[in-house]
């Protein structure tokens, strides 16, 4: 009953796991040690499947301070600012429970950023759904978007953006990653490496209960029936405690005794103390005993291996200990001093007085065998869309698009959440292309987008990783950001289906490929994998938060369109079928051609923009519905309508509700038009004036004429 | 010219509109420093502002924990010297909780949070120390972050009439009468349920509400 | 059939964090009242209905908090059914 080797395998460790564990520690590991294992080397925690994998992304920049590995990659944004971004997931914990997985996934995110050193200032999330009215979805979209709403209004960060898609292939394994971002001085950065023998390991935040325990074994395992009923598993968080949390750690730094931190996530106090003495070379003796426990009667294992959230455990020099104590307490926040760093380079934890566990602490951090997954030699073929006539009533289909879930207008999410909280934000959520905030005090900014194309990935991963790369340079540029870096969310499904781990192969290779490609790095990440219920995987779903500088907030184009203006169309215009939301449309096909993607051109086509910054007034990028969708979009927002005639083509259809790269609309003054479209044919950039603005209609010579109030109704008719 | 008055940011455990709130009042020419909540304010103070967010996690009911802290009580010694108070949104809250404003803050109708730039109006009830020089009927474009501002008295409209300085122009939460704040009857003590501290530059979508900091920084150094 | 009324009192399942408990605990203490540690903070919903009888009344209001009213995740809940107006009790 307590052979650890039964247990270890309970735990999801495998036989060559545990081999590896008994050679680490030169002998057998008890039971406490085991469930240690069994979190540390969880897929969510040791990227076992992954690690090789993203090794060989570009990580480096310059601007780059701080890379993956820390808590949330930084970059220099100017005037000694530094921008700390990071994406994290808590797919399954929603699955479950919509409402506390969400909150507590934007709070776990929100702490990495704060580790940094760095004041959150903005989130932003990327959901997928199945479809709408459809078994679970309502419920889990209501309790999901309530999540991050109740958490981020109550904690103060503005929530700027995000995408969310409805797919049914999503049905039984909703997707849910935040992304945090915050601003931190240069010189404010903080470590997590521990170091000083002698120093106090100080514990901050809530109390310790039996919340969540092996909650980061649970989200590597497959999703189910009986995981609903796995109520142990929920995590409850508190923005409140969390808020009070963030301004006592901010409020504490070097210059207070603070040596190194990290938050409490997933595997809890046990991550936290062994990340944190690897990372410095050191060991630590930890006192369970001291830990500020919520419930009575936890054992060590409990208390190791819990994740109440809110929770925060730092190092701080001995002599400044009493001090950082009462800074905490002053603070509301639980604080106490459970142990001290040595230099024996092992955890040792003590609890009734016993060494219960005594580990390497390298060993555990790091140590966990690749996993050796095998990749298939070729995926299977997607079937290209079968030939179809073009529908004879163009504009059925443009307001059939409009009102599809993923294009609608999702005020009725993003109305829920704060936007303005904090003066940073000057393009908020539905304003632009991208999001946009400003520096303290400044004209200078950064902006913030994310995207993501599980369909274009489930037909071919390589290309559609790269299509969202090109997506998200394109986005930044339309709201006048110079892309820097990204974060990626890796949603996928389980690696040890040689189909799956061959496409996931594909996705690292795409961001490898298309990243050098772009002369950019990625600064940290999040994998989950496991994402697959009965109804069969998620699309393969690469979540890319980008990271753009903005030079002049002031002058930044949004989705403005006013009367009179020159409408400018950016890009080749095409007719030929590609992976597109029209396509899966006309033929219900989930699969259809490979999505068209030209990184190239989407870089040509981002330096112009940047440099017409100021000339160009409205910007907004074609994307999921094409060009006409993109159109009928910006003059929506402002409700004006537009007059455009585009080049005679075969299939009006494939131009108009194609996608393709590289594609923008652009409105400027009459006078500057032409020599604007002039300097991008110069670049090498096919632009063209293509009509005016005015007028309460959507014009598109011989192929479309609809009043903008029958666009409106279908845009903005499905919900609330 | 006189010196930047002071004035107190009340930070209370849970409040996140602080910043916003402080920048706001140094932008209008006060010298605004944040204060504690578990203290009452000092002498000096000229204005105190009860910023937005969710002091005390709104936990039992929104306002309530915080009315009971020591700078809240201490806000009547601060208005008997002629001194101004501003409760924006949670603030806003605390004052109706602890009777320094009348009425009641309940949950929207319909329900739920909610964010959206819209315009207030100034009515003719707009006098006194938050509202010199700006004329009744002027629309001021400032955001909306809440769940808890359908603002009511149990006696009716009547109650508040002549109170009642700004109105929703498109009533997003049911408040009765349209009221979007509520003077005390000397005209010194607002509650704002929307933020005009948002609206405080252009670039972050509008700067209406540097209005009602301007008009108070006017008052102040009117009166001495 | 008769009129009862049925109360449900919904609170958080033993072992479940409770922000409130902690937030109005904390707050009471520090405004005269220390010593005191708030065990939860539930809600309570009140209705009347008509049930064949007092058994059927519970079991109605079982269905609404398994289906509805309770969160099983992080949720317990209590009944209590008495007879309201006329009517076998």
């Amino acid at each position: 009953m307590t052979d650890p080797a039964a247990v270890a395998a309970d735990l999801g460790l495998t036989p060559r796991e545990y081999a590896a564990i008994c050679d680490g520690l030169g002998r057998a590991p008890n039971r406490v040690e085991v469930g240690i294992f069994a979190g540390m080397w969880s897929e969510h925690s040791s990227y076992k499947s992954t690690g090789r994998l993203l090794a060989t992304l570009p990580r480096d920049g310059e601007g780059l301070l701080a890379g993956p590995g820390s808590h949330a990659g930084c970059v220099d944004v100017g005037e000694g600012w530094a921008v700390a971004f990071k994406v994290e997931s808590h797919n399954h914990p929603s699955a479950v429970e919509p409402y506390q997985g969400a909150a507590t996934g934007v709070g776990g995110i929100l702490r990495d950023v704060v580790a940094q050193g760095a004041r959150p200032c903005a989130v932003m999330d990327s959901l997928c759904f199945g479809e709408p009215g459809e078994g679970r979805t309502d419920f889990l979209v209501d309790g999901v978007v309530g999540g991050i709403a109740g958490y981020g209004n109550s904690y103060g960060v503005p929530n700027v953006g995000g995408r969310t898609v409805f797919d049914r292939r999503y049905a039984g394994n909703p997707l849910v990653n935040a992304l945090a971002a915050g601003l931190v001085r240069h010189d404010g950065l903080r470590t997590a490496a521990a170091r000083g023998t002698g120093n106090a390991v100080l514990y901050a935040g809530a109390r310790t209960g039996r919340d969540g325990i092996l909650g980061a074994a649970f989200a590597s395992e497959e999703l189910e029936a009986e995981h609903t009923a796995r109520r142990s598993h929920v995590q409850v968080g508190d923005p409140f405690a969390g808020k009070k949390l963030m301004e006592a750690m901010l409020s504490f730094g070097p210059d207070d005794g603070l040596v190194a931190c990290q938050d409490m996530g997933a595997v809890g106090i046990t991550c936290a103390m062994c990340e944190m003495a690897a990372a410095g070379g050191v060991g630590l003796e930890i006192d369970l005993d001291l830990v500020p426990l919520r419930e009575p009667g936890m054992d060590a294992s409990d208390i190791l291996l819990s994740e109440s959230q809110e929770r925060f455990l730092l190092v701080v020099e001995a002599e400044r200990e009493e001090s950082a104590l009462d800074h905490f307490r002053r603070h509301g926040v639980h604080a106490a001093v459970v142990g001290r760093v040595s230099d024996t380079g092992r955890v040792r934890v003590r609890h009734g007085g016993e060494v219960v566990a005594d580990v390497p602490a390298a060993l555990v951090a790091d140590g966990a065998p690749p996993a050796g997954w095998k990749a298939a030699d070729v995926l299977p073929a997607a079937a290209p869309y079968p030939p179809f006539s073009p529908p004879s009533d163009l504009g059925a289909v443009l307001r059939t698009l409009l009102a599809d879930p993923d294009i609608a207008d999702a005020g009725w999410i993003t109305g829920r959440y704060d936007a303005t909280v904090g003066n940073r934000t000057v393009r908020g959520p539905g304003e632009a292309e991208a999001a946009v905030l400003k520096l303290p005090g400044s004209r200078r900014g950064f902006a913030l987008v994310i995207e993501n194309r599980g369909d274009a990935c489930a037909v071919d991963p390589y290309l559609g990783t790269l299509a969202c790369l090109g997506a998200a340079r394109r986005d930044l540029a339309c709201a006048g950001a110079d892309l820097v870096a990204i974060t990626d969310g890796i949603n996928h499904g389980s690696p040890g289906d040689p189909v799956e781990f061959r496409r996931l192969t594909e996705v690292v290779r795409a961001l490898g490929d298309g990243l050098r490609r772009l002369g950019i790095p990625v600064t940290g990440g999040n994998v989950s994998l496991y994402n697959e219920s009965p109804l069969g995987a998620i699309p393969p779903t690469p979540m890319i938060g980008a990271l753009g500088i903005v030079d002049d907030v002031t002058a930044v184009p949004g989705w403005r369109i006013t009367d009179g203006e020159s409408i400018l169309l950016f890009g080749e215009v095409r007719d030929v079928p590609a992976h597109s939301r029209y396509g899966h449309i006309v033929t219900g096909s989930l699969e259809g051609h490979p999505p068209a993607v030209d990184l190239e051109a989407e870089d040509r086509l981002a330096r112009f923009l940047l440099g017409a910054v100021g000339r160009i007034r409205g910007a907004k990028a074609t994307g999921t519905g094409g060009p006409a969708v993109a159109l009928a979009k910006l003059c929506l927002h402002s409700g004006v309508g537009a007059r455009v005639s585009l080049p005679a083509a075969g299939r009006p259809d494939w131009v108009l509700f194609g996608e393709y790269p590289a594609q923008v609309w652009a409105t400027a003054p009459p006078d500057e038009a032409a020599a604007i479209a002039a300097g991008a044919a110069a670049a090498g950039i096919p632009c063209r004036v293509a009509g005016t603005a005015g007028g309460g209609r959507l014009v598109v010579e011989g192929w479309l004429d609809e009043p903008l109030e029958a666009l409106a109704a279908a845009f903005s008719g499905g919900r609330p | 010219m006189n010196a930047a008055p002071p004035a107190a940011v009340i930070v209370f455990p849970g409040s996140n509109g602080d910043r916003d709130l402080f920048e706001t009042f140094e932008r209008a020419g006060f010298a605004p420093a944040y204060h504690l909540s578990s203290e009452p304010l000092e002498p000096g103070v000229r204005v105190a502002g009860l910023p937005g967010g969710f002091s005390y996690g709104d936990y039992w009911r929104a306002g309530m924990l915080a009315s009971q802290a020591p700078a809240v009580r201490s806000l009547p010694d601060l208005v008997a010297r002629d001194g101004l108070v501003l409760g924006i949104c949670n603030g806003f809250q605390i004052l109706v909780e602890s009777d320094l404003l009348p009425g009641a803050l309940a949950g929207n109708a319909p329900p739920g949070f909610r964010h959206r730039w819209l315009e207030v109006e100034t009515t003719p009830a707009a006098a006194g120390p938050w509202f010199s020089g700006i004329a009744a009927g002027t629309v001021l474009r400032m955001p909306m972050a809440h769940g808890e501002g359908r603002y009511l008295h149990p006696d009716g409209p009547g109650a508040i009439a002549g109170r009642m300085p700004l109105r929703y122009r498109a009533n997003p939460n049911g408040s009765m009468a349209d009221a979007a704040a509520l003077l005390d009857e000397s005209g010194r003590i607002l509650g704002v349920m929307p933020h005009p501290e948002r609206a405080s530059e252009p670039d972050i979508g509008s700067d209406d509400g540097m209005a009602l900091f301007r008009s108070a920084r006017a008052w102040l150094e009117g009166s001495g | 059939m008769a009129r009862y009324r049925v109360s449900v009192l919904v609170r958080p399942r033993p072992g479940v964090m409770d922000p409130q408990a902690e937030a109005v605990g904390e707050s009471l203490g520090s405004l005269g009242y220390p010593g005191i540690e708030v065990e939860w903070v539930g809600r309570t919903l009140t209705m009347v209905l008509d049930a064949p009888d007092r058994a059927a009344a519970r079991a109605t209001a079982d269905d609404m908090c398994a289906r509805i009213l309770v969160n099983p995740n992080l949720e317990t809940h209590e009944i209590t059914v008495t007879a309201a107006g006329d009517g076998p009790g």
